[in-house]
Parts: structure tokens; C-alpha cells; sequence
């Protein structure tokens, strides 16, 4: 799996006028990385990653995996490629507050009626520490266990590319832990796996790193560098 | 009614339409010479009295029985309309029940302890004429003496209800109105025109009135599905975003949104026709009662059509309602969405 983005800027309008919440990125992940981005909040990392997941199509440029440019898939096409490839973690993700906990992680495959793996899940359930959960309704848990759950549901359907918003947020260092161990043990079965962050902790794992500034993004080869 | 010309008692405020469209019946009688006269001027081509009584007396039933008699030598009202369930010859001791008296044709109905032969039973009309008793004027002679028997006298021999008259081609209603009431004082003298056009007056406003309170009803459901479903997606925007991210088709967000304001929309539309159907199927006499107009089932087919007109309109309004929703779910920036409610 080749991940590829090019020169990718995406531009919002704020108070009227237009700045670059990312401007000419390039970024690419193979199989196997484990790939972080540093940066300060609100330097554009979120919207890299949306691009990346192909849910935020950007102003200028393109995402490709494995040559195939995500944007100019259609609806039903991107969608499909989003579920069955792209495990995506969002900074804020949300659970369906009228399914239970089981339901949310197994919605991925129920959107397109496709087979539960039961022994996937669980194991899934088992190693993120929410197993107990599983019949519960969103309401009832805590951020640090919401956060778990959006990490169990974008790995339920076995992708081979990882995306992770800040996963380690509202979670203690022991969760955290757990969490990255998890990415760093699909990322040696194959997936890529890109970690945007402020976790230092993430370092011990990932073996590319960028860092995200006013919107550029640059391959890190300074202190946290490995490249 | 099939008249020209309705004479009846001055009656204080009762009303040619009651007549029309609940068979409202006056108790008080013309003077018996009323009808005489009437026949005899020049212009009128036939005059028929009619009679009409009330009793409580009367097997079949616990609430009141209004009872109309007519001339069947004469009658050119009530006996066509009858013919449809009776064509014979009219012999003293036989009736025709309204379609409400429970009793069976070929059965019989007792007043005062005197029994009557039903011939025929009547459709359904909306109005007290389905609470009533059709007999000629030999058996409301029978009817009298039954109760006279009984120590009630409440039928004054000979004396009509009222006059039905038709008149000749060119005849002047005004000039026969004026005849009659130069003659007698306290009753009334009605045209056909005056009677009918009073009572489409009343239809027209009905249905317009039921028309506008329809509407209101439409836009009422069209701004509450609006309304509803704009804070609800607001409030789950992030639920939309995240099943974007796990794959779901922009399409299907707006599906989502359009199928549940179908089910709203639908289940409302289908509790109201409900309702509505009990509440006026129900409560269809104090309907009546009040609007002064006649209740009546339509055929099956109108009713079939009222339904289904009854389900689906509100339903496809509450769709309309919500598309631009629908819309704007469909076209949800995940990074804005998850980050506002964040």
C-alpha cells in the first residue's frame, strides 16, 4: 500500500478572508510505517489528515493510494474505499448514541452487510480494555473509554492504512501505551499507520516523523527525526 | 325536495335549510284550509301535505322517532325517493323505516300497542330523516286513533305539518306567495331558489372553511417537520460525520434524513387519519348536531381516496420539508462538524 499526497492545500474562509489551513503539503506512507506529525494546535494537521482519509477534499492537489486518486472517485466509490482500506480516527470522533457500543465498533462491516468477524472484534475489545463495554450505550462512558471505542471501530474492518487524530487523548499513559503498541504491532503486519500528535511517547514506535507548521508540512531530521 | 313551493308554519327560528339538510321538522301545524286554498290557485299544479310527528312510544327504539306521513295520491317527494325500496301500492298499517330504526323489513313496529307492517327500509341520508317513519296518510289516521286510545292527542286530524307544492310552467311564485299570505297570516312561503341557494351559500363556505383548515394543517406539519429535523441533525451532525469516516455514501446521509422524516411524517399521518376517522365516525351526531349539516359516508372509492390522500400528502410534504436538510447533510464537512460540537 503506497499512500501519496501532492501538494495538497486546502484553503477556509475566515472572518472573509481565505488563509491555507494546509498549503502545498506533500506526504507519502508505504506499508509497514509508522509515521507521526507533530505540531502546535491549529497548524493544520486535522485538515492534512481529513484530505488524507479522503473525507476533506482539498482546494489544490491529490491523494492517492496505490495510484488511484481519491477525489475524483465518486460517492459510492470513495466510500467503499474509505471502509474496506482507511481506518480513520478523528480528534473528535463520535459514537451513535442510539447503538450500543458493540453496534458502533461493528458498524463499519453492518454499513455494507458485510460478515462479522466476532474473534476479531473481541480480541480487538480485549486488547483496548473496553471488552466490558460492549453492550453499553455511548452516553454511559467516559471520554477516555469514547476514545477506545473510535480506535476499535476504525480497526474492525482490518485496514490496511491507519489514520489517528490525537488517539491518545483523554487517555492515560498506560491506555496510551496500549494504544500505540497496537499500531505498532499492525504496522509490522503491514499497515501503515499515521499518528498525528503532541504525544512525545509516540516516538518509541514510529519510525518516520513530520512536523506541521502554519500549514506546511515538513519531514522532520532534526531532534525527533529518524529519516 | 323536488318542490316549487314549501309551505310551512312560521316557526320562529327554524330555518328552510334545517329542513333541506337535516330534515328538521317543525311540530306545529298549518290550518288545515291551507291546503285547499293552495290547490285551488291559479298556477299550482299539485299540492301535497305532509305530517310529522315525534314519539318516544315505539318498540324499536329507546330515543325519539320522528314520524312524516304524506298523501301517497298526491305525494311527489317523498314517493319516488321511497319507490327505490318500495314500488307497491301504500295500504293503511304500512311503513318505511329510516336507515337508523332498528328494524328489518317485513318486520314489525309497534306504536301505542298497535302494530305496523315495515315494507321497506331507506339508505342512508346524514340526517334525523334516518331516525324517521314514512307512512301514507291512512296510516297516520291508524297511528292517531292508536294514541288516542292511549290518552294522547297529539295529532290534530287533517292539520299538516306543511305544503309541498309544484308549480306550472310560468307560474309567478310571488304572486302565489302573496295569495297565501293575504289568506294566512303566520306561515311561511318558500321557493325552491330561495330554498337551494341558501344551502349551496352554506356548502361553498363549508368546503372552503375545510379546505383552509387543511392548508393551515399542511403548513403547520411542513414548518414542525422542518423545524424538528433541522435541530435534530444540527444536534447529531457529528453522528453524520462519523459515519461518513466509517463508509457511508453521502447519499445515504441524506437517505437517512429523508426516510426518517418519511416515518415521522407517515406515522403521524397515519395516527391523524386514524383519529380523525374515530373522532368523526364517532362523535358524527354532535356533528351534525352543531354544523347543521348532514353526515353521510361517501363511496368506498371516495373514502379509499380521502385515505390515501390522507397518508401520503402530509407524507410527501414532510419529505419536502425536510430536502433542504436531506441536503445539507449530504454535502457535511467532517473536520467543521466534529470540531463546532466538539
Amino acid at each position: 500500500m503506497i499512500l501519496n499526497g501532492n501538494n495538497i492545500t486546502k484553503q477556509y474562509t475566515r472572518r472573509g478572508e481565505k488563509f491555507s489551513a494546509v498549503n502545498n503539503a506533500d506526504f507519502f506512507a508505504w506499508s509497514g510505517d509508522f509515521t507521526v506529525i507533530f505540531g502546535e494546535s491549529g497548524s493544520g494537521k486535522s485538515t492534512l489528515l481529513n484530505a488524507l482519509a479522503g473525507v476533506t477534499k482539498p482546494t489544490s492537489g491529490n491523494v492517492e493510494i496505490d495510484g488511484q486518486p481519491l477525489f475524483s472517485l465518486g460517492d459510492e466509490d470513495l466510500a467503499r474505499l474509505r471502509n474496506e482500506r482507511i481506518g480513520y480516527i478523528p480528534q473528535n470522533a463520535a459514537s451513535l448514541s442510539a447503538f450500543t457500543i458493540a453496534e458502533n465498533i461493528t458498524l463499519s462491516s453492518t454499513l455494507y452487510n458485510k460478515k462479522i468477524d466476532k474473534e476479531h472484534i473481541k480480541a480487538l475489545l480485549d486488547k483496548l480494555g473496553i471488552a466490558h463495554l460492549a453492550n453499553e450505550h455511548p452516553q454511559n462512558l467516559s471520554g477516555g473509554e469514547l476514545r477506545r471505542v473510535a480506535i476499535a471501530r476504525a480497526l474492525a474492518n482490518k485496514p490496511d492504512l491507519i489514520i489517528a487524530d490525537e488517539p491518545t487523548s483523554n487517555l492515560d499513559e498506560e491506555n496510551s501505551r496500549k494504544v500505540y503498541s497496537l499500531f505498532a504491532r499492525l504496522a509490522r503486519t503491514g499497515v501503515a499507520v499515521i499518528v498525528a500528535t503532541h504525544d512525545k511517547s509516540v516516538l518509541g514506535y514510529s519510525n518516520r516523523t513530520y512536523h506541521m507548521k502554519s500549514g506546511a508540512l515538513i519531514p522532520d531530521v532534526g531532534e525527533y527525526g529518524n529519516l | 325536495m323536488g318542490a316549487d313551493v314549501l309551505i310551512a308554519p312560521y316557526d320562529g327560528e327554524a330555518e328552510d335549510q334545517s329542513i333541506l339538510l337535516q330534515g328538521g321538522l317543525s311540530h306545529r301545524t298549518l290550518p288545515r284550509e291551507v291546503l285547499e286554498f293552495t290547490r285551488k290557485l291559479p298556477g299550482v299544479s299539485v299540492a301535497s301535505p305532509q305530517f310529522f310527528f315525534t314519539t318516544l312510544s315505539v318498540s324499536c327504539c329507546d330515543k325519539k322517532v320522528n314520524i312524516i306521513g304524506f298523501d301517497s295520491k298526491t305525494d311527489f317527494t317523498i314517493k319516488p325517493w321511497i319507490r327505490k325500496t318500495y314500488k307497491s301500492e301504500f295500504k293503511p298499517g304500512y311503513v318505511i323505516a329510516g336507515n337508523d330504526i332498528d328494524v328489518e323489513k317485513g318486520g314489525k313496529i309497534k306504536f301505542f300497542d298497535k302494530e305496523f307492517t315495515v315494507v321497506g327500509t331507506l339508505e342512508p341520508l346524514g340526517n334525523k330523516l334516518d331516525q324517521a317513519i314514512f307512512a301514507d296518510i291512512e296510516t297516520i289516521e291508524l297511528l292517531r286513533q292508536a294514541a288516542a286510545s292511549k290518552g294522547y292527542n297529539f295529532i290534530v286530524e287533517g292539520e299538516p305539518s306543511a305544503i309541498l307544492a309544484n308549480l306550472e310552467k310560468g307560474a309567478d311564485f310571488e304572486k302565489i306567495s302573496q295569495a297565501i299570505h293575504g289568506q294566512f297570516g303566520d306561515l311561511q312561503v318558500i321557493s325552491r331558489r330561495n330554498m337551494f341557494d341558501s344551502v349551496i351559500a352554506m356548502a361553498k363556505s363549508f368546503k372552503i372553511a375545510v379546505w383552509i383548515i387543511a392548508g393551515f394543517f399542511l403548513l403547520i406539519v411542513i414548518a414542525s417537520v422542518s423545524i424538528a429535523f433541522s435541530v435534530s441533525t444540527n444536534e447529531r451532525k457529528r453522528e453524520f460525520a462519523t459515519l461518513l469516516i466509517i463508509g457511508a455514501t453521502r447519499k445515504k446521509l441524506a437517505n437517512i434524513v429523508l426516510g426518517e422524516s418519511l416515518i415521522a411524517s407517515g406515522s403521524g399521518a397515519f395516527a391523524g387519519t386514524l383519529f380523525g376517522a374515530v373522532g368523526i365516525i364517532s362523535f358524527r351526531f354532535l356533528i351534525q348536531e352543531n354544523l347543521q349539516i348532514p353526515f353521510l359516508l361517501p363511496n368506498i372509492s371516495i373514502i379509499l381516496l380521502t385515505i390515501v390522500g390522507a397518508l401520503f400528502i402530509p407524507a410527501i410534504a414532510g419529505i419536502g420539508a425536510s430536502y433542504h436538510i436531506a441536503k445539507k447533510v449530504g454535502n457535511i464537512d467532517v473536520y467543521t462538524a466534529l470540531k463546532e460540537d466538539a
